[in-house]
């Protein structure tokens, strides 16, 4: 299993300007953050609102610059590439994101949203294979041709998001960023929007990273998945072990949160101290059931804890088990 | 389409139709002027004809419809001519003003940082003048005449069109789609020219539209104040100015030289009404929420 994304211990702070006087203030959004797409998979990414998903999304495709640590998609390094090279890897790695109002320019055609990439690219030039090629490529993502001269507002969301799909596809991608492409939409046409994700994904051999906050989601399309809190990644491993056996106390008040049909819902176990973490110790600490106090002084680092599974908990470095039950 | 709604919209709406309606009867009358009234010299069909040197104003008649205005000008004659000469002036000064603010607007925008710094503390420091005095000032230093006038008011005006262009392009610059076109692979130029400029120039088009009426207002105070267009001038501030000592008339008679001063008035004012009508039908035309 070779990786195509391999990302190494990121870190990314902003600044936050003060007026005129004063240092600013810096968050650390990202904090040591290693992850490596495979080739061929399915990466789900999972946490909250506010974690960092969407900032690691936008430093994997150079829109930010990393603090620190490296992203190398495919063999080169995505801080450190030219405009050209930059140019070069938007062919490799595409993204759908997550408003299917904002991401379209509501301007232009639908014609004119999917031209572009093969503008940029010069990507069939001839008139004839331009119509043919964005005539298949509506097809491919569920819509018709005649959709291609109309604007995005005459659109529903789930048809706004194929026609971003369809744009990511416009440039044959190896890599797909998927940044919560089906969270703004209503939970009928989810089911849709995931089904064509799962089947272009088969068809066109795709490596996705796929950002979402909700493990049903998750469940349904991803081979691997990372659990992120606060920047950082608490628990990786493959999608059928994580969820059969997740072993981070995060991990398990998520999918704890999970609503299953014919289970009573649980509440979150009650914060045993309240207010954001010390900054010292496992930022879970706070609102862990099981923290002691190892936890709010050390950073946990990732171990393997089985095959393929990875954990950040001091609980577990202890050579104790975190059982779902105990 | 958008196209439809225009029309829709001025069509329903009473005020909308009532600006709409004056903008077109001016800029006919614009148009037509070698027709409605003969050129009287043709090297400067703004000359207004001279009847005679006498100087009291002489009430409407056949020979001069709106009468005369001091020294026997023909206030037919201005008031037509100056409709044509303020459609000048008012696009002309609107269009520049509008493109200086573009520039420096994007610009800034763009490239944020220092640049941003140094052209806004610029638009800051012509702000910090009242228009009407900084463009007296240059008009003053530049000489009376109607091209440095067009320059003084174009001088005043670009800053608010600056300010507006640089906070719209701010805000589209963080829409989805900006970022979209950017992972797509486009590069500054194209991303400005085709996303950022199509979504962020229509509040300054408003804008524009209100403002042809009040540059046209300027433009007559300044000619008022012996600034802009010179005694002879088919200028509807020079016509005012011309009938500064008519306002009051006779003892017996106060409006006895009413029209010298309520034709050309009448005159700006529908002219400024129209416009500010029509912008305020072309905002609400523009307005999304109004879909």
């Amino acid at each position: 299993m070779s990786a195509c994304v391999e990302i190494k211990n990121l870190y990314k702070t902003y600044h936050r300007r003060k007026w005129l006087f004063g240092a600013g203030e810096a968050v650390e959004v990202l904090k040591d953050v290693t992850l490596s797409l495979a080739e061929n998979r399915v990466l789900g990414l999972v946490g909250e609102s506010g974690c960092g998903k969407s900032t690691l999304c936008k430093v994997l495709l150079g829109i930010e610059k990393p603090t620190s640590g490296t992203v190398v998609v495919q063999g080169q390094e995505v801080a450190a590439s030219t405009p050209a090279q930059l140019k070069k890897m938007r062919r490799v790695m595409q993204v759908i994101y997550q408003d299917p109002y904002g991401s379209l320019d509501p301007r232009m055609t639908v014609r004119q949203l999917l031209s572009e990439p093969l503008d940029i690219h010069k990507l069939y030039l001839d008139k004839h294979e331009r119509n043919k090629f964005l005539e298949e490529l509506v097809q491919a993502v569920g819509l018709s041709p005649e959709h291609l001269n109309r604007y995005p507002h005459e659109f529903s969301g789930g048809q706004r998001q194929r026609i971003s799909i369809a744009r990511a596809l416009a440039l044959d991608p190896h890599i797909l960023v998927a940044d919560e492409p089906v969270s703004a939409l209503d939970v009928s046409v989810q089911a849709q929007i995931l089904n064509l994700l799962r089947d272009i994904k088969r068809t066109r051999k795709l490596s996705v990273l796929f950002v979402t906050h909700d493990f049903a989601v998750a469940r349904f399309l991803c081979d691997d998945i990372a659990v992120m809190y606060q920047g950082r990644i608490m628990e990786k491993a493959p999608a059928e072990q994580l969820l059969a056996r997740p072993m981070h106390p995060y991990t398990q008040t998520l999918l704890s949160a999970v609503p299953e049909v014919g289970k009573a819902l649980t509440s979150e176990p009650e914060e045993k101290a309240s207010g954001p973490s010390t900054g010292t110790g496992c930022p879970f600490a706070p609102r862990c059931s099981k923290a002691k106090e190892v936890c709010r002084q050390q950073i946990p680092t990732l171990v393997e804890t089985a095959p393929g599974h990875w954990c950040a908990c001091a609980c577990l470095t202890q050579g104790e088990t975190n059982d779902l039950k105990s | 389409m958008w196209q439809n709604r225009i029309v829709k919209r001025i069509y329903t709406n009473k005020t909308s139709l009532a600006g709409f309606i004056l903008v077109v009867f001016f800029l006919l009358v614009a148009l037509f002027a070698p027709w409605l009234a003969p050129v009287h010299n043709p090297h400067n069909p703004y000359q207004m004809p001279q009847k005679s040197y006498a100087i009291a104003p002489q009430s409407p008649s056949a020979q001069n419809w709106f009468g005369t205005t001091e020294q026997q000008y023909d206030l037919y004659y201005g008031v037509v001519w100056g409709a044509r000469l303020a459609f000048v002036v008012g696009v002309t000064v609107t269009f520049f003003a509008f493109l200086i603010g573009l520039l420096v607007g994007a610009v800034a925008a763009y490239f944020g940082g220092k640049v941003d710094e140094v052209l806004m503390r610029l638009t800051d420091v012509v702000f910090a003048v009242p228009s009407l005095v900084l463009a007296m000032v240059i008009a003053a230093m530049l000489g009376p005449d109607i091209k440095n006038m067009m320059i003084a008011l174009t001088a005043v005006a670009w800053p608010s069109y600056a300010r507006l262009i640089r906070g719209d392009i701010l805000s589209v610059k963080r829409r989805d789609y900006v970022t979209a076109a950017r992972t797509l692979g486009a590069r500054g130029p194209r991303i400005l020219l085709r996303h950022i400029l199509p979504n962020s120039i229509y509040p300054a088009v408003v804008v524009a539209s209100l403002d042809i009426g009040y540059i046209v207002l300027t433009a007559a105070s300044l000619s008022f104040l012996g600034l802009g267009a010179q005694p002879g001038t088919a200028d509807w501030g020079q016509l005012i100015a011309m009938a500064r000592n008519w306002v009051l008339g006779t003892a017996q008679n106060p409006f006895a030289y009413w029209y010298t001063v309520a034709i050309p008035g009448g005159a700006i004012f529908l002219f400024v009404l129209g416009w500010n009508l029509l912008g305020d039908a072309f905002r609400d035309i523009l307005d999304p929420r109004q879909v």
